[in-house]
């Protein structure tokens, strides 16, 4: 048998045109049994065959095993075939998706690139919840896969398992940052993709990356990655202020500089986004954009008035200048465009030009085409007018005219908008009332000429005929009208019930103003006649509504009669029926109905009784909008008569509840706040002529005693404090007659409220649980991983392979270590060995103590092995070291508090951001106390000739930090001859080397004038003044100067400095002389004389302060003979004395302080008793922590140094002058911060 | 991101549908036919973007499209992408297609509907862009033609039986077939004109 192929398919379809569906059927019907069949080929072309169709609308996903036996084949060609078949048709409805997993792994994991391609690219359009959860762990694996376009894909296929499976977010993030800064630009970009449309949903998560970002924009030329951060900036921005600050400068440039009009488009964007107060960067995208709006490419010129109506919210003066330019938009030929401009226009409207531009919509009305344009123009008119509270409408006079003239357009196909805006004025602003109504009545004589869609504009022009009758010429012309509507009868039920009612009111009018007499007498007869004829037929009306309000009118009108004819008058009485100011109600006002005492909502009351009715319902809601809702409720209208089964109510509740929200003019209220029985009634009842026939119930009645029993001077005086803030606002007691003022005011007051209401409880929204995926991926990202945390990992697999990123990256770290370690150890082992062959006349537990110090060595390694791993495991771990550490902290009397790890990182990434986003510095260069930025060094030589010294010119850090290592490695390599060469650690000269001062100047030592040796010990013969250097040839050695001052007669000699090495500091004692043993200073000191010595000290950790013992013995030679003496001495290494200043400019500290390294921070405060001023204390910290001030601005300035182990200190002083300075640590370590911070406390 | 991306010529007949996101059959067709009720009626001076309003989710999307000949290119996006930006992704997808067919024609997105797919997942991955680069692109897709065409070799040594004999000549048949359509097409639709190129008629413009 020969199958058909694609393109067998493809042409037979082509060739059954006219039955195209039977000649599917039928291939549908082969393609069954092709998939019936063994033979792959056909399979995969039956399958390819399905996708083609399944394009024509046919659905596949019955094929879905199928799909997935061509998936499983071992032939690319097939597979391909397969996995599109699968990422057209398969989704989470599909059982058979579940199948897939294994095979869909083993795709992915492939070896073969182009396998694992086309499953990650199908995947990401069929994952479902389960396999997102399976597969997670594997995808972020391939993250770090050799191959590019796998890591690119992977990364990208993260996003789909995010949308999927939200816990994969913490776990994976980490590497999603990492692959930010992979080598590959497509890499770095799909990176960039996923993260600006994660964060897109949840800026707020994704602030700290800000700096991140910062430098990738900054650096990145790709265009597609930068239109990416910048649409990321772009939602970051509204969250924090400065960002946009920050942002100013490079976006300028990005503005200024760019050819792509892409590019161009997202940064004015942005910057409406994240600077929209910013004045002159308004301008600059305003003149840029008006660019956009005058080229020829339609496309820019749509973008233009896009963003044009970003700015217009902020800045409507700055669009003031192109108003032309966008109304002649209004005239281009393309929808898209008009309606920006329409958009635009609107928010470019203000009290000066509302009326011209009204006047150009109008006019733009005729012209146009098209029925939804031309609603579009109509609701745009009514918003730009009835905007703030109409606070642009200066002559309501003028706007009810205009309204009255949109009625007329041809071809509007809804009326409502203006109805309810010309109802909506009329109540609002009683001024224009009599002005309405006689505009109404002209509209209700000639509603053939001057409305061209009835209904809704007959209702409000009946009522306001009605309702404001007191206003018109001749209520019974008027009168006479409403029953003279053409197509009356074809009128939704509602208006014509309206029409009824309101004839009414006019019927009361004319009787009224009827003057007495004979003339009266006829008038008061011809209209009882007319309406008495007029009404017996709506009672033959179809509509119940229109027949209940009919039959209530006509008896009442009759009742008139009778009683007329025997002498008496009701006038006075009816009235009184329909007299009552009418009020807006407050949109929130149902909502904040409080609940009567002993009213329990939950209780389900049935059936529902009338008496339980609360009296303070604002049902005067409904009156001011057509309710169709309620002619469907009217057939429950006797309750008496009918008993509504509890399963009736709930389905008429739900009805009611439905038609309640597709009604504008009821607030969705939650069920919690109206009671049941409250819309129980409602169902009964509520009706809006009902409710006008019953004028007690039409407002609230505390409302009403206001409006009646207070005097209205007593209502005026106790509103004038508010007066100047409610400048349009009416006085809700005061009626209309007494509003006769020359300004229209307009009632925009928040409405009536229930009684009791509480007015400032917040009408929040109902939280609704979604299944928004976005909301589930709302995580905070910047919380260090719980232990539990990991993707889920299917099957036993080796927990080696789900290592993530940070333990590889500190397992990294543990072997860069190991192998300085391994180093270092080498060298002292050779050192050991040395002393082996050197000194034989050693003590007789020489050997052990070799051993020792091995054991001690390695237990040392141990212990940093601790540290690298984590900041959790330093201060459980064992040896002396760590004892100390604490020992020393717990001394320290300013010791920060200790604080929760979460809260930590927390305030911690405030802070970084802090010290980002911390004002520009460009505007004040580092002071000039920060000291020469040329790092210089000497070392000291033996002979005590030439210094060596060391430039360091290189400007960079990273450079320098190079220059180091590679000194290092040399040094390492070269260690043997060095021995001769270099310098000896223990070196010393009778004059000093240098000028102390210039030394201090180059470490960056600020204070020259004071003696900066300090005492180190000193007995009755000697003197010892110290101070610490760090060397800057090598890293992690500091070097102590020592000054002997002889205050003995006699002669020293013989002075031997016996140091105990602790773990982390070690002398560096000269070749030959063993660990134990004590440094012969190779001097005497002669009476009245001094002599300087440096030892220099291996530090290996500079995270802490150090402490040394030692002793210094010595001989005195006096006539008499000689005598020892002993002296102990205490060498303290503070922190600082590990660290030094380097010439960082701005940007350099801007990126360290991006690159997230430094994550620990400890921040104490200073209390400044003393009345140190701010510039004291930052001179302060940077002379005392050798710090260098990076910037320096108001009450604020940021200091970076480096230790001699290069960890990046970067402090944060503030000035806030309640609680004095504060100075925040930040650096990698979080022992280092403390330590710092320690310091600094003490320094104070 | 992306929700969808529909090819449909110039009388609505689809030509290539991805969407990104699962909506049921009949769901794709209406959308389909509301974005070509929506593309069809601007001509081509009029701006390429259109306010979707909610025709594939509720939330508001833009329609990017580009027409080449007879065919409309829309890209249904939320307000995450760039409009000139995807307006540009079109543009590559579109050169990537022409090199890949030797001056793309309707017909090949008829007869060759599975390929065009493949390269748009290289350039569109889940509703997000994956690559821009036309040469990254092509490498990537040359990749797999050239693992294609290893295969079809041994495949062709290896069904070497008896069994498979008669659907190999039926292959071979169909494949003089298709050699006579894709040379000839305007013989077989005459309803379409020549074989085009797609990138002559409309360069790229932003």
């Amino acid at each position: 048998m020969f199958e058909k192929t694609l393109s067998d398919l493809v042409r037979g379809i082509r060739a059954h045109k006219d039955n195209e569906p039977e000649y599917i059927g039928e291939c549908i019907l082969e393609i069954k049994k092709e998939l019936k069949t063994d033979n792959m080929t056909n399979k995969a072309n039956a399958v390819a065959k399905l996708t083609y169709l399944h394009m024509m609308g046919y659905d596949m996903s019955w094929a879905a095993f199928n799909i997935i036996e061509v998936m499983s084949s071992n032939k690319f060609v097939f597979k391909r075939i397969g996995y599109l078949a699968a990422s057209q048709c398969f989704h989470e409805g599909i059982d058979v998706a579940m199948l897939a997993t294994n095979l869909v792994k083993k795709d992915a994991l492939s070896i073969q690139t182009h396998e694992s391609s086309i499953a990650l690219s199908s995947l990401s359009c069929f994952l479902t919840q389960d396999l997102a959860m399976d597969l997670a762990n594997d995808i972020m694996a391939l993250m770090i896969s050799t191959k590019p376009i796998i890591r690119k894909k992977s990364t990208l296929a993260m996003y789909c398992i995010f949308m999927k499976f939200p816990d994969a977010l913490r776990p994976a993030f980490p590497r999603l940052k990492e692959k930010l800064e992979d080598d590959d630009p497509g890499v770095q970009c799909a990176a960039v993709n996923v993260i600006t449309e994660l964060a897109r949903h949840n800026p707020q998560n994704y602030l700290s990356m800000a700096p991140l970002f910062y430098n990738l924009m900054t650096s990145s030329t790709n265009n597609w990655m930068l239109i990416k951060i910048i649409k990321l900036f772009g939602s970051l921005c509204p969250m924090e202020q400065r960002l946009g600050k920050k942002l100013l400068d490079p976006l300028t440039n990005l503005v200024n500089t760019t050819s792509a009009m892409s590019l161009l488009f997202e940064c004015v964007m942005t910057m409406i986004k994240g600077m929209p107060t910013h004045g002159p960067s308004m301008q600059l995208c305003v003149t840029k954009l008006r660019l956009f709006v005058e080229d020829a490419d339609q496309n820019l010129k749509y973008l233009g008035l896009l963003a044009l109506g970003e700015i217009v919210r902020e800045h409507p003066k700055l669009i003031q200048p192109l108003r032309d330019m966008i109304i002649d938009c209004l005239e281009d030929r393309d929808e898209s465009i008009r309606r920006r401009a329409l958009n635009l226009l609107g928010g470019m409207v203000s009290r000066k030009n509302l009326a011209e531009i009204v006047n150009r919509l109008r006019q733009h009305l005729g012209d146009c085409e098209g029925t939804a344009y031309r609603d579009d123009i109509i609701n745009k008119i009514v918003s730009i007018c009835s905007e703030n509270g109409y606070s642009n409408v200066t002559n309501f006079e003028w706007y009810l005219t205009v309204l009255v003239e949109l009625l007329r357009v041809e071809g509007v196909k809804d009326t409502g908008p203006i109805a309810k805006q010309i109802l909506d004025v009329t109540v609002r602003v009683p001024d224009v009332r009599p002005f309405s109504v006689k505009q109404m009545s002209v509209i209700l004589e000639n509603t053939e000429v001057l409305i061209t869609e009835m209904s809704e504009a007959l209702y409000c022009v009946a009522y306001i005929c009605g309702e404001y009758a007191v206003y018109l010429d001749d209520p019974g012309k008027t009168l006479m009208c409403c029953y003279k509507q053409p197509r009356l009868n074809a009128a939704p039920a509602y208006v014509q019930a309206t029409l009824i009612h309101n004839s009414l009111k006019l019927y009361v009018r004319v009787l009224e103003v009827a003057p007495s007499g004979p003339a009266g007498d006829e008038l008061r007869n011809d209209s009882k006649t007319f309406l008495i004829e007029n009404l017996e037929s709506s009672l033959q009306s179809g509509e119940l509504e229109v027949q209940e309000r009919a039959s209530l009118v006509l008896q009442i009108v009759r009742y008139m009669a009778k009683v007329e004819g025997k002498g008496g008058s009701v006038l006075r009485e009816l009235k009184a029926l329909i007299e009552g100011e009418l009020n807006p109600v407050a949109p929130t006002a149902q909502k904040k109905v409080p609940i009567p005492d002993g009213l329990d909502l939950d209780a389900w009351i049935n059936p529902p009784t009338i008496e339980k009715e609360p009296e303070d319902m604002p049902w005067d809601k409904i009156l001011f909008g057509s309710d169709k809702a309620y002619t469907d409720t009217t057939y429950t209208a006797s309750p008496d008569s009918y008993q509504a089964t509890e399963e009736e109510i709930m389905s008429k509740k739900q009805q009611r509840e439905l038609s309640l929200a597709h009604n504008p003019h009821y607030l969705k209220a939650g069920s919690s706040i109206i009671g049941p029985d409250v819309e129980a009634n409602s169902i009964g009842t509520t009706s809006t002529i009902d409710l006008v026939n019953k004028p007690i119930n039409l407002s609230i009645p505390i409302l009403m005693d206001n409006s009646t029993a207070v005097p209205v001077e007593k209502v005026k005086k106790s509103t004038k404090k508010g007066k100047s803030s409610r400048k349009h606002k009416k006085k809700q007691g005061e009626s209309s007659e007494e509003e006769v003022q020359p300004v229209h005011r307009v009632n925009v007051a928040l409405g009536e409220m229930p009684e009791g209401a509480n007015l400032s409880d917040g009408d929040t929204k109902s939280s609704i649980p979604t299944n928004n995926p976005h909301d589930r991926l709302n995580i905070n990202l910047d919380a260090p991983l719980r232990d539990e945390e990991m993707i889920p990992v299917r099957r036993h697999r080796e927990v080696g392979s789900v290592v993530e990123k940070p333990a590889e990256v500190s397992a990294d770290h543990q072997e860069e270590r190991k192998r300085k370690k391994d180093k270092k150890r080498h060298r002292r082992d050779k050192e050991a060995d040395e002393d082996k062959e050197d000194k034989k006349r050693d003590r007789g537990e020489r050997k052990k103590e070799t051993a020792a110090e091995r054991e001690e060595r390695k237990s040392k390694r141990r212990h940093h092995k601790k540290e690298v791993d984590g900041p959790d495991l330093i201060g459980i771990g064992d040896g002396e070291d760590v004892d100390r550490n604490q020992t020393e902290q717990s001394k320290v009397k300013q010791e920060p508090t200790h604080v929760s790890p979460s809260k930590v990182v927390d305030s911690i990434q405030q802070d970084d951001l802090d010290f980002w986003l911390a004002p520009d510095a460009s505007t004040s260069p580092p002071p000039d106390t920060n000291g020469p930025s040329i790092g210089a060094s000497l070392l000291p030589s033996e002979n005590g000739t030439q210094p060596i010294v060391t430039l360091e010119e290189d400007s960079t850090h990273k450079k320098k930090h190079k220059h180091r290592r590679d000194r290092d490695k040399k040094r390492e390599k070269h260690r043997p001859e060095q021995v001769i060469e270099s310098p000896p650690p223990v070196a010393s000269t009778t004059v000093p080397l240098i000028d102390p001062t210039n030394d201090i100047l180059e470490l960056g030592f600020l204070n020259t004038k004071k003696n900066l040796q300090e005492e180190l010990v000193a007995d009755t013969n000697l003197r010892i003044l110290f101070e610490l250097k760090q060397n800057h040839m090598y890293n992690q050695q500091v070097v102590l100067h020592l000054t002997f001052c002889s205050k003995s007669p006699s002669t020293l000699t013989t002075l031997e400095f016996n140091i105990v090495d602790s773990l982390n500091v070690q002398a560096v004692r000269p070749p030959g002389v063993g660990a134990r043993d004590a440094i012969l200073l190779p001097f005497q000191l002669t009476p009245g004389n001094s002599q300087e010595t440096q030892i220099t000290f291996n530090v290996n950790n500079v995270l802490v302060p150090q402490k040394l013992k030692g002793t210094l013995t010595y001989m005195i030679n006096s006539a008499l003979g000689s005598t020892s003496e002993k002296l102990d001495v205490r060498i303290s290494f503070p922190v600082s004395a590990f660290i030094h200043t380097t010439n960082f400019n701005k940007n350099e500290f801007m990126e360290v302080l991006g690159s997230g390294e430094l994550s620990e921070a400890v921040t104490s405060q200073l209390p400044f008793i003393r009345s140190t001023d701010f510039n004291n204390a930052v001179t302060l910290i940077s002379t005392g922590i050798h710090v260098s001030v990076i910037e320096r601005v108001g009450t604020g300035a940021s200091l970076y140094g480096v230790t001699i182990g290069q960890h990046h200190v970067c402090l944060l002083v503030k000035d806030s002058l309640q609680s004095g300075i504060s100075v925040s640590v930040k650096s990698s370590e979080q022992i280092l911060s403390q330590s710092v911070a320690t310091e600094i406390a003490k320094l104070v | 991101m992306i929700k969808a991306i529909i090819v449909f010529n110039n009388f609505g007949k689809a030509r290539l549908i991805k969407f990104y996101g699962h909506y049921p059959v009949d769901r794709q067709q209406h959308i389909i036919r509301e974005v070509f009720h929506l593309v069809s009626r601007r001509d081509e001076s009029l701006c390429n973007f259109l306010e979707g309003g909610p025709i594939i989710s509720d939330e508001e999307i833009k329609l990017i499209y580009r027409q080449y000949a007879t065919l409309y290119f829309v890209v249904c996006a939320d307000s995450s992408e760039s409009e000139l930006g995807i307006l540009d992704m079109i543009q590559v997808l579109v050169e990537t297609l022409d090199k890949c067919f030797e001056s793309v024609c309707e017909l090949d997105f008829i007869f060759h509907m599975d390929k065009v797919h493949f390269v748009l997942n290289e350039l569109i991955m889940g509703g997000l862009v994956l690559e821009t680069n036309q040469a990254d692109v092509m490498a990537e897709l040359d990749e797999q033609t050239k693992v294609r065409k290893s295969e079809s070799t041994t495949t062709s040594l290896v069904k070497d039986t008896l069994s498979s004999a008669p659907n190999r000549a039926a292959t071979a048949a169909k494949n003089i077939k298709n050699t006579e359509i894709s040379s000839l097409p305007q013989k077989l639709m005459p309803s379409l004109p020549k074989s085009f190129s797609l990138r002559g008629l409309k360069g790229v413009s932003s």
